[in-house]
């Protein structure tokens, strides 16, 4: 919800306010996500299967991708505790890919232009779009 | 299948042919029928963000539990229907370990602000992992942050 809130908000607004948190976010594009959905409910596999990107990523990288995206914004308005700024890991679902033959095809920054597009179009048909 | 905290019906048929869907109107926490043979059963009802959530925190544990159940028990009256239901990062709670893979139990605060989602994720995926008991067939997706179109 996060994520899609970003996106959306970016449509409207010429700068775009943000809180860091200790917490670290694994965004993924949900049209890949119902692809392995599809698969692991026709597989055999009866444990939990976690579906996400491989890469994790704090929610100033997040909002740094849209700005690059939108051209329009320029700047964060960032409320961010120094102390609070989290490291970055990485970390390859293994039983995704060997057990469901499945990985992310679509990197975060493309699943941000994809759906920074969708709610771009949806804005300007509603003429709620900040050019 | 919806209830009325969501209007997913007109979505729904906007997007599939009207011959190849049907809708239920109904609540998952009620008792569940529905009607000749079903091969899949797919378990997503819940509101996943901490602000709506937050809002309906009985309704949020009790499609988590009641909601489970019921569905666990249509797919043991289907006999051969397989169950999935959809997980979430969430059951990792406040987590320890970074990142978490599969292994990893979690860390939740039962009477957090959280809670009601979590522990009713976290009762979701205990309640597939017994149901093998009857011979189910059951898969759980743990989901992380999506976002996008569909």
């Amino acid at each position: 919800m996060l994520f899609r809130h970003f996106s959306a908000k970016a449509i409207k607004v010429k700068t775009l306010p943000y809180s860091e948190t200790q917490a670290r976010h694994i965004p993924s594009v949900l049209l890949m996500i119902i692809d392995a959905i599809y698969r692991l409910l026709l597989s055999d596999y009866y444990d939990a299967s976690q579906h996400r990107q491989s890469d994790e990523i704090t929610i100033k990288e997040f909002a740094e991708e849209i700005i690059k995206l939108t051209e329009r914004i320029r700047r964060l308005a960032i409320s961010l505790c120094p102390k609070m700024i989290p490291s970055k890991d990485s970390l390859t679902s293994q039983r995704q890919r060997e057990i469901l033959g499945w990985e992310p095809r679509v990197r975060e920054r493309k699943g941000l232009k994809i759906t920074y597009d969708y709610f771009k179009r949806g804005a300007l048909k509603s003429g709620k779009a900040v050019h | 299948m919806d209830n009325p905290h969501h209007r997913f019906d007109a979505i729904y048929r906007a997007s599939v042919p009207a011959k190849e869907f049907e809708f239920y109107f109904h609540d998952v926490t009620k008792f569940v029928h529905v009607p000749g043979k079903l091969d899949y059963i797919l378990h997503f009802a819940s509101p996943a963000s901490p602000i709506d959530y937050l809002k309906i925190p009985i309704q949020t544990l009790k499609v988590g539990s009641l909601g489970t159940h019921n569905l666990l028990g249509l797919a043991k009256e289907k006999k051969k229907a397989r169950f999935l239901i959809a997980s979430t990062s969430e059951i990792y709670g406040d987590p320890s370990v970074h990142p978490q893979n599969e292994e990893y139990w979690g860390n939740v605060n039962p009477i957090g602000p959280r809670g009601v989602y979590d522990e009713a994720k976290r009762f979701w995926s205990t309640s597939n992992g017994v149901s093998t008991y009857h011979g189910l067939e059951t898969r759980i997706v743990r989901i992380f942050n999506t976002y996008g179109r569909a």
